[in-house]
């Protein structure tokens, strides 16, 4: 059942636009698919407006750093969850430090906080967003934290005024 | 002046108001920026991070071990559930079987945290509006559930009780006579509790019809748990994806009508009851039986080995300091908090440590619904809103 549900997405997807599919990921039972970043906005909006899909509801949406792992740098993830079959899929594109992504603010309003913080932790823009400034962090903070060459350690000081931004320090 | 027939106009103006950081009813330290037009709030500008830790950049640097205590951290009113959460994820990537014993003691755990974290939201939400008593009540009913926790695990606040292939320390005689014992008092409290606000008209006032928002608003905006079932959606990670064997129990979940904070309270009061009705399937199902999966890789020995045995210790010092290495992949596990759906989302790249882990906290999510909730609303209803979505900032900030 699980499976062949599967497929459907995969089927589906294919039929309507197709070659858009670059690879699909089947691992314990999770199925994560592959995709152009240009496409990701027409993917999405039809992930949820199809009637036997309805992948409705965007749990998670988030940014991995693979630095000197994979060709491209950065994968942003999107978890998508359909409250009609109760099913999940994850949805990747590849993005290369300094691209940025087409938002998917206007199909989930959900997902503004969600890219807001993608953004602050890697520096992966996002097109389009209606309001895109640090959330967790600091205003003034420089850098992207979650990104892997940012140190885990060290003193940051803040430069007197609003334009100076962080100096990073290391620790000796 | 005003011109003779025209008549004169009290002069608003837009006002902005700071709300927080250190405000009360944020329930820890959340600012809120609030433009005003007169008494009605047109604008809801949240700032986050008050409390932000990093625990996402952290758990990257340490062993799949030594990020379980991290989540105790998250949410720090159901640590267990957090505990809970981050184990699944990992048993997956694993592929450990979790023996039975194990399961149920999680899920009775679980559900005790969950009647615990709901207990504090009551008292609190409640304290905010303006009702001094039941926060008394409530916390008289938390610390014994405080107390089980202490018996069970040895700490009351952050047990980091639910280790990855099964839970530390076997639940003793005593405890379980204790927990029976507070199974019995707790339903008389719960009535006590509806007793002082369900039909009480002060209560009513201050929360029916406020804070309204749409099954099809709140599903868009990714909103989870009870403050999404307020509005009459059903769904709830333990019925529609089970784990850890929520499938073999009988329980409802409670639905609400009107998604107004009224609808929200009413909600999770009825959790109250179902979270009492699991725990009692709970112990009936309590058999005999190992608490640890049978992985000898993954899985310290215990402690009174280590402490005889040198073939143990080393095998303890080699866990506890280099780690045991999970297969490479990624999976997304999402389990159902007393907040909404926690999911963690984890990619290992075959070593020790995750390579990414990523948190996908029910409070941070639903909290963006603040606006869409107080927007039109009065200044006074804005305590009552932020208290019924059931924040806990240790969770939103990460």
């Amino acid at each position: 059942m699980n499976e062949e549900k599967e497929h459907l997405v995969v089927k589906k997807l294919e039929e309507a636009f197709p070659g858009v599919i670059k690879k699909v990921i089947r691992a314990f039972g999770e199925t994560g698919i592959v995709l152009e970043k240009e496409e990701i906005k027409k993917v999405c909006q039809y992930l949820k407006e199809d009637e036997e899909l309805r992948f409705d509801h965007l749990s998670d949406l988030c940014g991995v750093d693979y630095l000197g792992k994979k060709e491209k740098r950065f994968e942003v993830v999107y978890q998508l969850y359909s409250t009609k079959t109760h099913k999940r899929l994850r949805l990747k594109v590849e993005v290369e430090e300094g691209e940025s992504v087409p938002t998917v603010t206007d199909i989930w309003a959900g997902a503004n906080w969600l890219e807001r913080e993608c953004w602050e932790m890697f520096g992966i823009n996002f097109e389009g967003h209606p309001d895109m400034r640090r959330l967790l962090t600091i205003e003034e903070f420089g850098g992207f934290p979650l990104r892997k060459d940012f140190p885990l350690m060290g003193k940051a000081e803040i430069v007197e005024g609003r334009e100076g931004g962080v100096k990073w320090q290391k620790r000796e | 002046m005003a011109e003779a027939g025209v008549k004169p106009r009290i002069r608003t103006e837009r006002m902005t108001l700071h709300m927080g950081p250190q405000h009360p009813s944020t329930h820890g330290v959340l600012r809120v920026d609030l433009e005003l037009d007169g008494e009605v709030i047109v604008g809801v500008t949240p700032y986050l991070g008050h409390l932000h830790r990093g625990i996402e950049k952290i758990a990257e640097n340490r062993t799949f071990h030594q990020v379980l205590p991290l989540t105790d951290r998250l949410d720090y009113l159901s640590p267990m559930i957090n505990n809970l959460g981050y184990c699944l994820a990992v048993e997956k990537l694993l592929g450990l079987e979790v023996p039975e014993r194990a399961q149920v003691i999680r899920v009775i755990m679980a559900e005790l945290t969950r009647i615990q974290s709901h207990l504090v939201w009551f008292g609190t939400h409640v304290l905010d509006i303006g009702a001094m008593s039941p926060i008394m009540y409530a916390f008289r009913e938390r610390e014994q559930i405080l107390d089980i926790f202490e018996m069970v695990a040895g700490a009351r606040m952050n047990p980091t009780y639910i280790r990855i292939g099964g839970v530390n320390g076997d639940l003793t005689s005593e405890a379980i006579d204790k927990i029976w014992s507070f199974l019995e008092e707790f339903p008389r409290h719960i009535k006590e509790y509806e007793g002082l606000l369900t039909k009480n008209q002060i209560w009513i006032n201050r929360t029916k019809g406020v804070g309204v928002i749409s099954a099809e608003e709140a599903i868009n905006l990714g909103t989870t748990g009870p403050t999404l079932r307020s509005c009459g959606f059903k769904w709830d990670l333990r019925k529609t994806n089970p784990y850890s064997g929520y499938e073999t129990y009988d329980f409802e979940i409670p639905l609400g009508k009107n998604g107004d904070v009224y609808d929200r309270y009413l909600v999770r009061i009825e959790e109250l009851r179902q979270s009492v009705d699991l725990i009692k399937q709970g112990l009936n199902k309590l058999k005999p039986g190992p608490i640890y999966a049978d992985e000898a890789k993954v899985i310290p020995p215990p402690k009174e080995k280590v402490m005889t045995d040198i073939g143990a210790l080393i095998h303890h010092f080699k866990i506890m300091s280099e780690g045991f290495k999970v297969p490479e992949g990624e999976v997304y596990v999402a389990i159902e908090t007393p907040r909404g759906e926690l999911g963690y989302y984890i990619v290992s790249d075959g070593s020790s440590r995750p390579y990414r882990v990523k948190i996908r906290t029910p409070s941070f999510i639903n909290l963006e619904a603040l606006e869409t909730l107080a927007k039109g609303r009065l200044i006074a209803d804005i305590v009552a809103i932020i208290g019924s979505i059931d924040i806990v900032l240790g969770e939103v900030d990460k």
